[in-house]
Parts: structure tokens; C-alpha cells; sequence
């Protein structure tokens, strides 16, 4: 009983969490904290003079935070964009990262409010797109481009009987229901101890193009699940879910580690090049 | 065992039900450890059987209970005039307002570090004076904690979220931070002990007194923040915590900084002893 409701309260408190934040609060401050760790002293000390000396991990999830609160990009989707047969990025979000990527490669032209919204939207969204739950696939063979995979399924995981969004589940469910007690230093730890410079330099290897169609094929094959059953509507009875067993689950918790960290080591690497010299 | 899991269930639903008070208090003893000098450190450390600060932060609450520590219920609070003059002493205790005659946190903390600085304690008393300090240090840095003669009535602001009607005071205690960030211990120390030694000295300047004066008009800004009864929807809640969580968090920097100031004064003798008046 008393393991019921610990699962029980970590299910309430994902489910409480599902509007608000795109990775959820710890993947996000996860994948900032990696890079923070990867950044040279000179890059470091940089950004930390543009946000008032404070962390990226600060900022992390400003974004989430904020959106409300401005027009020109509060509207903008978190989820990023791709056509299913080339898994190319295509538009909108796709168009505004890379900008915010060309503006930090000339920071010093930017003002300095210009700058900290233009960081703080690089690390959270940048971060997302490492994010399975963000990956939004399209059939654009049609006069219209079709969404091919929606994220709004729920599903049911097996043994612990814990309904999910499956679009939450990539945020932050898995994350909450293997180390619901880690905070982003111990995921940090757990991920980033000791990596080969080999791996760092393959995964870092490439353009932003390069590494998000990485990210939207690896998500296409995870959403494999789906064509097996039908989408299920949210008011979908318990019984009526896709079952998703603990294999399943522990291949998929292995799958956001790894997109934890390589979103991390990928983020360095772009802001020690923005801000390293 | 049903009567358990109807209160967890009741208490999941019910939106910020993180610990944060005792989180904040670790989190400002971890601040102010991290900014200890060697010597003041070693001191304190062997004063508290070679536990941690943060094993302290809130000793003083836990004790409260007890028939021994029973008086220290009233250090808690500090009261004010409108124009910021502090009530103490017999003043306190003889007003008409009884929530005022229980504000005597100003005078126990004054107490706490002349006795220390005094040279007589025995051991215990040593302890139990540093853990004083610790905690209340850490107390009077939240906005909630003052008490104002003209807004007794603000104390007792509530919001409703959610169909729910939630308390003011409790918000700052629990969740003007938690509400943004699920920092662990050591990651607060990560987001907030880094001051540059310029902002050190500012934070630091002055009198412990001349630091509680100096918090109160902020601190009745913040009790004008929420017009009682006001309903948020979550849009709108967000909205409102985003000009919170920015002040909530420098508040609990500055405590961590002021209360490592004092006990650097009282423990490493190379440093001046901060003024209490």
C-alpha cells in the first residue's frame, strides 16, 4: 500500500506538471548543466556577464515560464517540425532556432535585452528538441502537410498501472518515475562522469540540420508503438490503453538519458562557440 | 490505511505542497557554509559535533515543540511600525496585538550573537546559540515573517487556484520558489552563491539591524503583491509567480551571504564582527 501511494503521488505530480514544461523542469536543467560543464572558462564567464551572472541552468525553463508574457515568440510552438520521408526540420520552430543561433554567432550586435531573450530561448529550446515528445512528423506529399504522429496519445504503463500522456511521458515522466529524488546535478553526475572525448566528439559532429534529423529518426522509430494500435483519445477508459511493459520503459528511460546528455554536450559545443573567444 | 491515501491524494491536489521551508532554511545555511571562511568553518563545525550547517538550518523549528525550547516559538516574527521602526523588547511584548507580542525573532537573534561574542557559553549553549542564528537569520529573510502594524490584515492574504483557496504567508514559505525551480540543496548553492565580492559588500553593509530596516520596504511591496481573494487561473498564476520567484531567490542569496558575514565575525578572528545596531 504504502508503495501505492508513492507511485500514486509521483503520477499526480507528472500529471500536474504536463502543460507547463517541455522537458520538465529537471531535463531541462539537466541538459543546461551538462553543457555548463562543458563550457571553456572564457565561454563561461561570457554568457554569465549577458544574464547578470547567473547559471543557464537559471534560465533553463524561462521560457515555459514566460511564454505568456510575449508576443513574438510566447505563441511559438515548443515542439519542433519535420518532414517524415527526408526527417528534415521544417518550419516555424525549426526557422526560429536557427535564427537565434545566427543572432548569438554576432552576440555583440545584439542589445543587451535582445541578448538574454535570444540565450534564453536557445537553452530551453534547444534543449526540447533533443526531446522525443517534441518531434512532430508531417506527410507533406499531399496539397496539405498532415501531422503523421500526435503526441496527445495516452497510454498505460505496465506493472505500475500509471496512466500517461505519452507526449508527458518523454518530458518528464520517465525521468520522475526512475529518479523521482535526482535533481540536475545528480542527473549530471549519473550521465556525465568520465565521457570519452571520442564519444563527445562523434556526437558533437555535424550541423544543427544534422542532429535534429538524428533526433526525429531515432523518435520515428520509438513511435513504432503507435502503429501497432490505434491513437487513443484522452477520455480513453484505463482498460482500453496502449500497454507499455517494463521493457519497453527501460529501453525508452535509456533513450532520454542519452538525449540528455548528447543535448548537453551538442549545447557546449555551440556556446563555446558563440561565446568562446 | 484509506483515511492515509485520501489525505496524500488530498494533499497532491492541492497546487504547491512542496517542504519549502525547509528547504529554504538548508538552502540558506548551504549559502552561507559555502561562503564560510577556513577558520569560521572549522569553529563552527566543531561547535556542531562535526555536523554541517545545513544538519542545523532548522533546528530550531524542530525544537520548538518541545518543553525545553517551548519560548523560542516566539522567535519567529519581527514587527514594525509603518515607518519601518522595529517594536521590541517590552514594547513587543506588552502590545495589543497579539501576534506582535509574539515577534520577538529581532531580539533573540541580537541575544544569540552577544552571547556568543561574550565568551561564556558552555558547550551546548555555544551550539544551541549558533543554531539560533542559523534559523532565524534565514527567517527574517522571509518577506512573511515581518509584521506590520498598519497591515495586520495583509498576513492573512489568500488566492484562490484551482477552485482552492490558498494562504499568502504559506506561499512565501513553500512555494515562491519551489513554484518555478525543484532545486536540491546543493543546487541552490550552484544558482545563488555567486555574488561578486562588490555585491558581497553591498549585501554585507551595515548592521544586522540596518538589515532588517532595509528589508522592510520591499517586504511591504511584496505583502501588496496579492490583492486578497483574487482568483488565478493558471495562466494568470504563472504570470504572477514570475515577478516572485526572481525576488524570492535573491531573498534567500542575501540571508545565505548576511548569515555567513555574522558567523565569519564570531568565528574566524580575523574578521570584524558585524554591528548589531
Amino acid at each position: 500500500m504504502k508503495r501505492f501511494i508513492i507511485l500514486l503521488a509521483a503520477a499526480l505530480i507528472i500529471s500536474s506538471n504536463t502543460e507547463t514544461f517541455g522537458w520538465g523542469r529537471e531535463g531541462h536543467a539537466t541538459i543546461c548543466y551538462i553543457a555548463e560543464r562543458h563550457l571553456t572558462p572564457k565561454a563561461k564567464e561570457n554568457i554569465e556577464k549577458c544574464i547578470d551572472g547567473k547559471s543557464i541552468v537559471y534560465y533553463s525553463s524561462w521560457l515555459d515560464c514566460h511564454r505568456a508574457e510575449h508576443k513574438s515568440w510566447g505563441k511559438l510552438s515548443h515542439v519542433c517540425h519535420y518532414d517524415i520521408d527526408t526527417k528534415e526540420p521544417i518550419g516555424k520552430p525549426y526557422k526560429y532556432i536557427k535564427s537565434s543561433i545566427n543572432k548569438l554567432k554576432n552576440y555583440q550586435n545584439l542589445t543587451d535585452s535582445a541578448l538574454k531573450v535570444t540565450i534564453y530561448h536557445f537553452v530551453h529550446s534547444f534543449g526540447d528538441y533533443h526531446c522525443p515528445g517534441h518531434v512532430a512528423l508531417y506527410d507533406r506529399s499531399g496539397e496539405k502537410a498532415k501531422r503523421v504522429h500526435t503526441a496527445s496519445y495516452d497510454i498505460y504503463l505496465q506493472p505500475k498501472k500509471t496512466r500517461f500522456h505519452y507526449h508527458t511521458l518523454w518530458d518528464s515522466g520517465l525521468i520522475l518515475q526512475y529518479h523521482s529524488d535526482w535533481g540536475y546535478m545528480d542527473w549530471a553526475h549519473a550521465l556525465d562522469n568520465n565521457v570519452p572525448q571520442e564519444y563527445i566528439d562523434r556526437v558533437t559532429a555535424g550541423t544543427l540540420e544534422d542532429w535534429l534529423t538524428e533526433v526525429a529518426t531515432l523518435t520515428h522509430e520509438k513511435y513504432d508503438i503507435f502503429r501497432r494500435v490505434p491513437a487513443k483519445p484522452k477520455d480513453t477508459p484505463d482498460n482500453e490503453l496502449t500497454i507499455v511493459d517494463r521493457n519497453l520503459m527501460n529501453e525508452y528511460v535509456e533513450f532520454v538519458s542519452d538525449q540528455l546528455l548528447i543535448g548537453g554536450l551538442r549545447m557546449a559545443k555551440l556556446l563555446n562557440e558563440f561565446f568562446g573567444n | 490505511m484509506k483515511k492515509i491515501l485520501a489525505i496524500a491524494v488530498a494533499l497532491l491536489f492541492t497546487y504547491n505542497t512542496y517542504a519549502w521551508s525547509r528547504a529554504l532554511h538548508a538552502a540558506v545555511a548551504a549559502i552561507a557554509e559555502d561562503n564560510l571562511t577556513e577558520q569560521a568553518k572549522q569553529n563552527i563545525t566543531n561547535a556542531l559535533d562535526g555536523k554541517s550547517m545545513v544538519y542545523h538550518a532548522q533546528w530550531l523549528k524542530d525544537v520548538g515543540g518541545t518543553p525545553e525550547y517551548a519560548h523560542t516559538r516566539a522567535w519567529r516574527n519581527v514587527a514594525m511600525t509603518p515607518k519601518g521602526k522595529l517594536i521590541v523588547g517590552k514594547k513587543a511584548q506588552k502590545h495589543a496585538e497579539p501576534s506582535i507580542q509574539k515577534a520577538q525573532a529581532y531580539d533573540a537573534l541580537i541575544a544569540a550573537v552577544s552571547a556568543i561574542e561574550s565568551g561564556k557559553l558552555n558547550e551546548k549553549e555555544l551550539a544551541d546559540n549558533i543554531r539560533y542564528i542559523i534559523t532565524i537569520t534565514a527567517d527574517l529573510h522571509c518577506p512573511t515573517h515581518y509584521i506590520f502594524t498598519d497591515m495586520i490584515e495583509k498576513r492573512k492574504s489568500y488566492y484562490y487556484y484551482d477552485g482552492k483557496k490558498h494562504r499568502y504567508d504559506l506561499y512565501w514559505e513553500n512555494s515562491a520558489v519551489k513554484g518555478t525551480f525543484s532545486w536540491r540543496t546543493n543546487e541552490f548553492v550552484h544558482q545563488l552563491s555567486r555574488k561578486t565580492p562588490e555585491q558581497v559588500a553591498q549585501i554585507t553593509k551595515g548592521s544586522i539591524t540596518s538589515w532588517i530596516t532595509g528589508n522592510a520596504p520591499l517586504y511591504r511591496d511584496i505583502y501588496m503583491m496579492l490583492d486578497t481573494g483574487t482568483s488565478f487561473d493558471k495562466k494568470g498564476l504563472r504570470n504572477w509567480q514570475n515577478k516572485i520567484y526572481p525576488i524570492a531567490t535573491e531573498q534567500i542569496a542575501v540571508a545565505g551571504y548576511r548569515l555567513a558575514a555574522i558567523l565569519n565575525g564570531l568565528f574566524d578572528s580575523s574578521v570584524p564582527n558585524v554591528k548589531t545596531k
